[in-house]
Order: C-alpha cells, then sequence, then structure tokens
C-alpha cells in the first residue's frame, strides 16, 4: 500500500502502519526532516489521513526556518497507477459512455484498451508517419488493414469507430471479461486477436482495473 | 593522394560496419533442449492461412517502428479483422500448417510483463531492439518438433515494445524451415526513438 502527495516540494508515502514525508528541495539537510510531523492512521486504506508537514520558507543566517501546512490526503493503493493517462477523468466517461449502449461493463472496453495502449495510452499520445505530426487519438490501435495505427481526429471518434466495427458482436451483452473476450473473437473472419493468449491477457487486465479503480476511487 | 586515402579508409570502415552488423543479426544458434513445452502451429496462433490481412514481401510499421521482408514465395496473415490492431503475422511454410512462422508485437503493459530470458538462450540484436534465441525439440504425439524462439524488446521512448518470432517446424523438415527463419529474422530491424505528444 503507499501514495504520495507532492505539495509544495514535500512528496508523502504512506506505508502500511507507517509513514514517510520526503523533503523534494536539493541539497537537503537530513536534520529538517526531523522537524515534519504527521499523523495518519495507515492501516486503512480507505481511510483520509492528515499529515502536518513543516515546509522551509525562508533561510535564516542559522538556517532555513519552517511553516507548518496540515494536508488531508487520500491514502491510495497502486497510487502510481491513479496518476496514469487511462485513468484520468476524461477517459473514464468516456469508457463509461462506451459500455451504456450496448449494456457492457465499461471496464472490460477499458481492459481492451490497457492492454493495447498500456497505463500511459501509447496509441493515443503517441504519433507515426501518417499522423503529420498530431497526436494519434487512437484508444484502442485500431489499423486499416493491419498497416499503421489510423490517426483519429478525437479520442471519441476512435471510440465510436470501435463501436462500430465491434459493437455488433458484443450484442449479447456479455457478463464476464471471459465472454467478452470470446465475443469479440466469436467471429473467425472478424477476429480481433488472434494470439491465443489473447484472452488470458485481457482477463489479468481486468483484474488490474478492479484493483486500480477502486483504489483510485473510480466508479462507473 | 590524400582524397584516395581518405576514400580506402571509409570503404574500409564501411566493410568493418557491415561484418559487425551482420555478425550481431546472425549469431549462434543456442544448443537445443529437449523439452516437453514445445508447440505446435495450431497452439502459437488462431491465424489461419487467408485470413485477414496479407503481406509479401517488404513489411514495414511505423508504431512498431521496425521493418522486415518476407522470403520469396511466401505470405504473412494477420488472421484478424480489417480494423483490428496489428501484433504481427503468421507465415505458414507448407500447406499442412506443420511448419510456420509467428512473429507477435504488443505494447508491455506491465514491468513484470517483461519477457524472462532462459539459461540456455543466446544474445540477439534485431536494429535497436534487444533480445535472445532459445532453441527446444520435443515430441507431441508421434510428431518430433523443432521450435526456435527470438524474444525481444524494443524500447521508443518512454514506451517499451515486446515480441517474439517463433519458428515450429517439424524435425525432419527443419532444414529448410530453419534457412527460412534465419533470412527472415536477418532482414528484421527495429529503430529507435519516435515522437509522444504529452497531454
Amino acid at each position: 500500500m503507499g501514495t504520495n502527495l507532492c505539495y509544495a516540494g514535500a512528496w508523502v508515502s504512506v506505508d502500511t502502519g507507517s509513514v514517510a514525508v520526503n523533503y523534494l528541495a536539493n541539497p537537503i539537510d537530513p536534520q529538517t526532516e526531523i522537524q515534519f510531523t504527521v499523523t495518519p492512521d495507515a492501516s486503512d486504506p480507505t481511510e483520509k489521513a492528515t499529515v502536518k508537514v513543516a515546509i522551509p520558507d525562508c533561510n535564516t543566517d542559522w538556517g532555513p526556518c519552517f511553516v507548518p501546512v496540515s494536508i488531508t490526503v487520500q491514502i491510495l493503493k497502486h497510487s502510481a497507477k491513479c496518476a496514469t493517462a487511462i485513468m484520468q477523468p476524461q477517459y473514464i466517461s468516456l469508457f463509461e459512455q462506451m459500455g451504456q449502449d450496448p449494456s457492457i461493463n465499461p471496464l472490460f472496453i477499458m481492459s481492451t484498451a490497457l492492454q493495447e495502449s498500456g497505463w500511459d495510452l501509447a496509441h493515443v499520445y503517441g504519433t507515426n508517419s501518417s499522423s503529420k505530426g498530431q497526436p494519434l487519438n487512437n484508444l484502442f490501435g485500431m489499423t486499416n488493414a493491419g498497416g499503421n495505427n489510423i490517426a483519429y481526429p478525437s479520442v471519441s471518434a476512435s471510440a465510436r469507430a470501435w463501436e462500430q466495427d465491434w459493437g455488433p458482436y458484443l450484442a449479447y451483452n456479455p457478463q464476464t471479461i471471459q465472454q467478452y473476450a470470446a465475443d469479440i473473437n466469436s467471429n473467425p473472419t472478424h477476429m480481433y486477436n488472434s494470439n491465443p493468449a489473447y484472452p488470458g491477457q485481457l482477463a489479468a487486465r481486468y483484474n488490474e482495473l478492479v484493483t486500480a479503480t477502486a483504489a483510485c476511487n473510480v466508479h462507473f | 593522394m590524400l582524397n584516395e586515402k581518405k576514400t580506402m579508409l571509409h570503404r574500409m570502415f564501411g566493410l568493418v560496419v557491415i561484418i559487425i552488423a551482420a555478425s550481431a543479426a546472425e549469431g549462434q544458434l543456442p544448443r537445443p533442449t529437449s523439452s516437453s513445452d514445445v508447440i505446435t502451429c495450431a497452439q502459437a496462433t488462431e491465424t489461419q492461412p487467408y485470413a485477414g490481412t496479407r503481406f509479401e514481401g517488404y513489411v514495414s510499421n511505423s508504431d512498431y517502428r521496425f521493418s522486415a521482408l518476407i522470403p520469396r514465395g511466401l505470405t504473412g496473415w494477420t488472421g484478424v479483422a480489417e480494423r483490428a490492431p496489428f501484433h504481427g503475422f503468421s507465415i505458414f511454410l507448407d500447406d499442412r500448417m506443420n511448419a510456420c512462422i509467428v512473429f507477435e508485437i504488443h505494447v508491455r503493459v506491465n514491468e513484470e510483463d517483461s519477457p524472462k530470458k532462459p539459461a540456455s538462450a543466446v544474445p540477439v540484436t534485431l536494429g535497436s531492439a534487444r533480445g535472445w534465441q532459445s532453441v527446444t525439440q520435443g515430441s507431441i504425439g508421434d510428431a518430433n518438433i523443432l521450435n526456435i524462439r527470438t524474444d525481444f524488446s524494443h524500447r521508443q521512448g518512454d514506451q517499451i515494445d515486446d515480441g517474439e518470432i517463433v519458428l515450429i517446424t517439424p524435425l525432419a523438415e527443419a532444414g529448410e524451415a530453419k534457412a527460412v527463419y534465419k533470412e527472415f529474422i536477418q532482414s528484421l530491424e527495429f529503430r529507435g526513438g519516435r515522437t509522444r505528444l504529452h497531454e
């Protein structure tokens, strides 16, 4: 378990039962860390903790002086995932919309994007020789006949294109990630991925997202 | 006179570079290890011949930044829908689909998903990609099968792509299949750097 908070040069990390406050300014005088006071209870991952940090504000002849600051932080599991591109609100709301018609667990669709583009959405922010220096905005790595990734004018345009192509195969509202993986590969002439390992990979991504969304307080 | 010497030096330098590059790509095949983990083409891919997009001759991809040459007379099949994500292709070396080369590539999602190098593997360089090659042979039913597996990783900025090129062939027909595999591997080249536009 861990969390972090960047505030005025202080970084707070929380682990089960202990909290560390790191001052990011360099060079750091180890003595100054003693002046940080922390009063969280990190044993409950859903609890909010109040972290009191003394931030150096000025320099005097005998060293830095400190201004105490109180910060409330949410203790989060896997906090590193919360900061990734795919977990940002604009994408979360897009997956939520995509899950409405046909009615599909948005986490299934999000798992597909995670498997294709990674946590940092490589195919959204990346460029290629077809994108003329613009971001690809391609949430699912869709291509033209196996060529380069298609460059879309917006991420929502790539979402709509994906729905047009794959929505008909999801009309039976798959209830599990295994059913979902089977559905998008159900037509041998219109398969999504021909790697026999793909269903297992997609299920692994789904499990990671179940954990990450809970920890990052993301709800559909 | 000075110019002639310079030209000669340039030529010699070019020859040395070519020899070094060729050696890096060729490498030496590791000794085969016997294993019950050998796989068939049907286990390696669900792609069927004539399914999906076909590739012949020169193939390049700007997203994964590679180029390759599919050996003359052979075809790579993606096996997937026209707009499906690109994850490589399969080349079938015989009509019975007993021998094939499966080329797969994907974006690494988690650091812990990086390929694990077997102790018997030897290093391989594919342009700016790095990897290793391992050889296994074993039996499935009464068929003796050889697998040559080249795993690779390619970093382009903060994105890492992983993949593999697997040769699957009946041991009795391995000679010709290995030659085709070697030709394909030697043509496969990854190039560095790409642009990522930050949010």
